[in-house]
């Protein structure tokens, strides 16, 4: 460990020397001003990764706030009089509230939508920019723009803002780094992939699609600011789509989505009509036409295509330490169970020689039940999916639902989670009435869900997947992420640990670290489980858990439920198909036939109930079990 | 953790992508593409002068007359030797027809160390740069009219066409003196040069005691001026005064063709650009325009014209003819005084009384050279002289 | 009342290169940003076509919507099929690199100076009792409705408009049918582009061809079919027809300076109010 860590000091150390020394390595002014401006330009670039690269948000607006910056900041600093750092402060101000004005209002848009708000207000901030005479000097622009100081200290010489710029850029890098790994990074990246997943695990899908508006807004106001101060002139034309679009190759090109993209492709396209120059009058043309030979040969951007190659090679895992699997049994034992039997899964006793912390007390029989929904109905145009469901779940017991194809089951599971809202009926945890909380929300009040079909997040680890459900648990802000304050240090430890332990109950300790598409189905399924877990439930709802497992994988989670409802605590009502899943697990069975309840008691009883027979059989076979 | 290269890997890859981009750096000065033509007789070290003017971009055409002008003065200098033996290098870097652009290229052409500079002729690229104009401390020569070029307080910009406040009061004059206009509107393109010479325009106007009716704006890239027009015309103007660029110079009097409006039209030197009267073709006769030159029927401005025409295939225009003369004062100057840009600067302001194919040329304390106008009127797709009026 | 046809003659030049926008918004789900380009390939097709090497008007025609189709084939094999499977934000940049590198070769081939191209009409104008027309702003106007019939009919009547559609919708399920997608993009994109040609044809004696004419057009076709609907094929010259409207009419009652800015309060009120635009039937909801 100790050799790794001094190696890669001395990679950065230097980086580091080489960055400093970097003005007196261009060979000419020009070239210097070129790096100023790809540096400058990074920072805006940066800004759009937040929001397309991790957001999952193709905003056309990046231009227009880079304008506002750089017109806010032009404008304090000569009109107001005031010096560089307020004017910095204004525009990072002003940028960041229209970045807030622009989100809220576009968040309930969807893909095309959000995008042609994003230009319509990106082309109206370009024409205020050009009519507004008064205030924005119109058409002219604005010259005579003082260079960027910082007190006694003017950077007015391409190599003094080169220092400047790159310590921007630099601490752009380092809060698109540090907020990768936070619980904000990765809750947006849940959001990209699969908002509905998110929002189940806890995640506020609002907020953290606001932020990465408010965050791409504010980078590319500072870096407006710097470009305003560094050319002294500015004027409308340079902030119109074209420039977005520019932008948006730049950082296709590096690489969206990942860290160090933004920086490479700002770099290469800014450097890169210089270097075609010699091809004279040609040299535009050929620009246009390697922009699109560079996606086609790297669509996921060149550091997605050195990352591609490096994982080819042969490379050591990061050498982490893993806890001890509980629950975990051997290989080949237990395939032959009780299940030949068709007796019903039984559980298997485990020892309680691991407390995993996740572990809360039972909770002392109370009067009111845990869930209670009164007349739940929900429907689709003409269809009732969900007719007048009478529900009560007692806290610590353990509920099965089943019905044939179409009765309502997920949809049940999707009113309960807060996927969707009644249209009539009214559901309650513990007494408290649920009807105006989103799925988020939910999760927060102890509500955790896994899916029908399988809803990981396909680009980050197993690990990374189960912290997303400690969101709603921990609390970093992004000022303290970025400092990387103490508390946060604390924080991320503590969710490591938790997600950890969650996949060590689920037995996948030591699959931490791959990437949920190399599992195998069941195994999928599972890290789902612990993702819900990682919320800290008091109701886990499963939809459907066992589908595709094998005989061996199915005893296991039985008893990997049974554990969490008597060791944990837990309540859980689980949708099956699997009648012995559903005997060996379940302590009382609701069945549902067309979105109405048609039975409702202990596995055995409803296996004997005349309604329930003909649900799934029909009426003759009703009358043949009837006269057996 | 992330998978794959560890970071001294990125690292080392980054380092060779930097020393690409270094690369790439030092090459492009030795890839100067244009140079103007050298022929035997002039030998020695080349004199550098650069040119920052479109090339790509929307008033690519400027650009186009703007070079050929200053390469026909180049190549005649260096037919007969050069300046003091020297030959002229012209460099020309693109500025894209866009305030940025006009940044870069400024910049990339400083490379070459340039003893002066030509720069585009338009008002809003040159205040773009005029702050580092001062700083990099060479002359520089546009034919940008708008008043602001030369008004900055910048020792080194030099201006060889009349600057819009004088032609916009010999316009104001002409219209309510000669054509005896009682009430006018002004129709203008918004920018640098539009909004400042309607000003000037609007207040000479309102000194003789003819304000105007109506003063309509729009932008370089409208396609239409049908509302603005209209507008006029209901506020009772019986002329137009505009002001445009080339491209827009064309649309407006196409518009007013379409329209069949009753007004006349006086309209600024973009009026009376070869580019701009192509691409009206009927629609430009009979209207009036003010600019800085028309050629005039002795046999010398003809020659002139001849070879001009040959060169440029288009008809001659004042920008060929300005960039012409400026080029000449230039190369004299340098021969005068030597290639020390603060002597070229004084020695360009003690030129006067200088004879070029548009006119006279004395340079004044801010840097204007030229003050005079000829008026025209369009038959037949060209512009055919009137009368020439001089200005202070 | 001038006003008025003016702003319709505007308006449906912009709902004239909406429709080629349109058809490829529907097809691939792009935002093509070499549109606009399109229209001034055609432009300068039919110049040198019809102008230089003085082939008469109609053939004229005829060859530059074939070269154009040819041409939008080509582009799909190379700007868009090898990014068929990436995400639509790497396909539209693809295609801002086609624009620029459009751009700069016509620059190349034809000059930066503009030329004018006066065919059929030439100058002529029709005066109705003092409000005067202009002849090719009536045939476009003309041309266009005729061509949302024809679309609207070749999409919905024939076989081979079917598949397309059919294509566009689902390409897997398409494929799993028989149906060969390659042909079915490669068609579209031939269509889209022979469509801008066409534009190009009909608004080059409007305005002057020069090399930057498709670019403003361009992003006001985009604007024109959010209006009117996104991926609806008459609601791309409705949409166009508002823009040119409204920005007529507030040139003429409000202020000629903001009469852009008038363009977008709509597209933001429209939106804002009625996001699926006037005529839209495609919703991308996510449950």
């Amino acid at each position: 460990m100790s050799a790794f860590r001094s190696r890669r000091s001395l990679a950065i150390l230097s980086a580091a020397a080489l960055a400093a020394i970097m003005p007196w390595l261009f060979p000419s002014a020009y070239g210097l001003v070129l790096l100023n401006t790809a540096l400058m330009y990074s920072i805006v670039v940066i800004g759009l990764n937040f929001v397309y690269g991790f957001g999952g948000i193709f905003s056309l607006a990046q231009a227009a706030f880079w304008g506002i910056g750089a017109y806010t900041s032009a404008l304090v600093t000569t009109d107001a009089h005031q010096g560089y750092m307020v004017g910095l402060l204004a525009a990072s101000v002003v940028t960041s509230t229209f970045g807030l004005v622009l989100g809220v209002p576009t968040l309930k848009l969807r893909s095309h939508y959000l995008t042609m708000a994003t230009l319509a207000f990106a082309e109206a901030v370009r024409l205020v920019l050009m009519n507004t005479e008064r205030l924005t000097h119109g058409a002219n622009g604005i010259r005579g723009i003082p260079p960027a100081s910082l007190g006694p200290l003017v950077f007015d010489t391409p190599e003094r803002s080169y220092y400047l710029n790159l310590a921007m850029a630099l601490s752009a890098l380092l809060l698109t780094v540090r907020f990768r790994r936070s619980r904000l990074g990765r809750a947006l990246e849940a959001t990209r992939d699969d908002e509905m997943a998110a929002a189940a695990s806890g995640v506020d899908v609002t907020h953290a699609r606001v932020l990465s508006f408010v965050l791409s807004a504010f980078l590319a106001g500072v870096a407006g600011s710097l470009w305003a101060a560094f050319t002294s002139y500015i004027s409308p034309e340079t902030f119109d789509l074209f420039s977005t679009i520019r932008f948006v190759a730049m950082l296709l090109i590096g690489g969206a989505g990942t860290a160090a993209g933004p920086l490479v492709g700002t770099l290469l396209l800014t450097f890169l009509p210089e270097w075609l120059r010699f091809l004279e009058a040609y040299y535009m043309a050929i620009y246009g036409l390697s922009i699109v030979l560079i996606l086609i040969f790297a669509p996921t951007g060149l550091v997605g295509l050195v990352r591609t190659l490096g994982d080819s090679l042969p490379h050591a895992k990061p050498i982490r330490a893993i806890p001890r699997d509980d629950a975990e049994p051997s290989a080949r034992s237990g395939e032959q169970t009780e299940l030949a039997s068709g007796a019903g899964l039984q559980p298997v006793e485990s020892d309680d020689s691991s407390r995993p912390s996740l572990t809360r007390p039972r909770g002392l029989e109370d009067e009111i039940p845990l869930l209670t929904a009164t007349g739940l109905t929900i429907a689709f145009g003409g269809l009732v999916a969900v007719d007048r469901v009478e529900l009560s779940v007692a806290e610590g017991e353990i509920r099965g639902i089943i019905g044939p194809n179409g009765s309502g089951k997920t949809t049940l599971l999707n009113l309960i989670s807060g996927v969707y809202r009644p249209s009539q009926g009214h559901l309650y945890l513990r007494g408290e009435l649920l009807d105006r909380f989103g799925p988020s929300d939910r999760v927060a009040r102890g509500i955790a869900r896994t899916f029908q079909n399988i809803r990981l997040f396909p680009r980050m680890t197993v690990l990374d997947n189960v912290k997303v459900g400690t969101y709603a648990r921990s609390s970093a802000g992004i000022g303290r992420i970025f400092l990387r304050s103490r508390g946060v240090v604390a924080e991320e430890a503590r969710v490591e640990a938790r997600a950890m332990e969650a996949l060590a109950i689920v037995g996948l300790a030591r699959r931490a670290m791959d990437m949920p598409g190399d599992l195998p189905y069941g195994q999928q399924r599972l890290v789902e489980v612990a993702r819900a877990l990682a919320t800290e439930p008091r109701l886990l709802l499963l939809d459907e858990p066992a589908a595709g497992m094998s005989l061996a994988e199915k005893q296991r989670l039985v008893d990997l439920v049974k554990r969490l409802n008597r060791e944990m605590g837990i309540t859980v009502i689980v949708i099956e198909h699997d009648m012995r899943v559903i005997s060996g697990l379940c302590d009382r069975v609701t069945v549902l036939n067309f979105g109405k309840v048609i039975a409702d008691g202990t596995p055995q009883q409803v296996r004997d109930d005349p309604a329930v027979v003909e649900a799934y059989l029909g009426r003759r076979r009703r009358n043949r079990a009837e006269s057996r | 953790m992330k998978r794959g290269f560890g970071i001294q890997a990125k690292l080392a890859l980054g380092g060779l992508f930097l020393a690409a981009i270094l690369l790439g750096c030092s090459s492009t000065p030795a890839a100067a593409p244009t140079a103007a033509k050298q022929t035997g007789a002039a030998s020695g070290e080349p004199i550098v002068i650069g040119l920052v003017t479109e090339v790509t971009g929307a008033q690519a055409s400027t650009g186009e007359n703007q070079t050929n002008g200053i390469r026909m003065a180049i190549d005649e200098w260096n037919q007969k030797g050069g300046i003091k033996g020297r030959p002229i290098k012209l460099v020309i870097e693109d500025d894209t027809s866009t305030p940025p652009g006009t940044v870069n290229a400024f910049n990339k052409v400083l490379e070459q160390k340039p003893v002066a500079v030509f720069i585009p002729n338009f008002a809003n690229f040159d205040m773009a740069i005029e702050p580092a104009i001062r700083k990099a401390g060479i002359p520089a020569i546009t034919g940008a009219s708008g008043p602001g070029v030369t008004a900055a307080g910048n020792p080194w910009i030099f201006r060889v066409r009349t600057n819009d406040n004088i032609m916009g009061k010999l316009a104001a004059e002409y219209a309510v003196k000669e054509m005896g206009a009682k009430k006018i509107g002004i129709l203008y393109v918004t920018g640098e040069m539009g909004a400042g010479a309607s000003a000037v325009v609007k207040q000479n106007l309102e000194a003789l005691g003819t304000p105007p009716v109506g003063m309509e704006s729009y932008n370089p890239d409208d396609k239409d001026v049908t509302a603005q027009l209209l507008n006029l015309q209901k506020a009772g103007a019986d002329l137009v005064i505009g002001w445009a660029y080339p491209p827009d110079a064309a649309m407006v009097m196409t518009n007013m063709l379409q329209l069949g409006v009753k007004m006349k039209l006086l309209g600024s030197p973009a009026y009376a650009v070869s580019d701009a009267l192509k691409l009206a073709k009927e629609a430009a006769n009979g209207h009036t325009v003010i600019t800085d030159w028309i050629p005039s029927d002795d046999p010398a401005t003809q020659a002139w014209v001849k070879q001009i025409e040959a060169r440029a295939k288009l008809p001659a225009n004042f920008i060929h003819s300005v960039y012409y003369d400026g080029m000449n004062i230039l190369a004299s100057t340098i021969e005068k005084v030597g290639t020390d840009p603060a002597a070229i600067r004084d020695g360009i302001r003690a030129v006067k009384g200088y004879k070029g194919i548009t006119g006279e040329y004395s340079f004044d304390a801010n840097g204007d050279g030229l003050r005079q106008a000829s008026i025209a009127q369009i038959k037949d797709g060209k512009p055919v002289l009137i009368k020439t009026v001089k200005g202070q | 009342m001038q006003i008025l046809i003016s702003g319709l003659a505007m308006g449906s030049v912009y709902g004239l290169v909406a429709l080629g926008f349109v058809l490829l918004v529907n097809a691939a789900d792009i935002i093509n940003f070499a549109q606009g380009e399109f229209v001034m390939l055609g432009a300068f097709l039919v110049f040198t076509f019809a102008e230089l090497w003085g082939i008469p008007y109609l053939p004229a025609i005829v060859m530059v919507m074939a070269a154009m189709a040819l041409f939008g084939m080509v582009m799909e094999r190379i700007a868009y099929r090898p990014l068929r499977n990436t995400n639509t934000a790497t396909i539209i940049v693809s295609t801002l690199g086609i624009s620029v590198f459009l751009q700069n070769m016509a620059l190349r081939v034809w000059g930066s100076v503009p030329e004018y191209f006066g065919q059929p009409f030439g100058r002529q104008i029709i005066d109705l009792g003092g409000i005067r027309l202009v002849p090719q702003h009536l045939l476009i106007l003309v041309v266009t409705g005729l061509l949302v019939l024809l679309q609207h009919w070749f999409f919905h009547s024939t076989r081979l408009g079917k598949l397309m559609r059919a294509t566009a919708q689902d390409k897997q399920t398409a494929r799993l049918l028989g149906v060969n997608i390659g042909l079915m993009t490669s068609l579209t994109f031939a269509m889209a582009s022979a469509l801008g040609g066409l534009a190009g044809i009909l608004l080059a004696p409007t305005f002057y061809i020069s090399v930057e004419m498709g670019v403003r057009v361009g992003i006001k076709a985009f604007v024109a079919s959010i209006i009117g609907g996104w991926g609806s094929i008459p609601g791309a010259l409705v949409g166009g027809l508002v823009i040119g409207l409204v920005e007529v009419l507030a040139a003429a009652y409000v202020s000629s300076l903001y009469k852009d800015v008038f363009a977008f309060v709509v597209l933001i009120a429209v939106l804002v109010l009625m996001p699926r635009g006037i005529f839209g039937e495609r919703v991308a909801q996510k449950a």
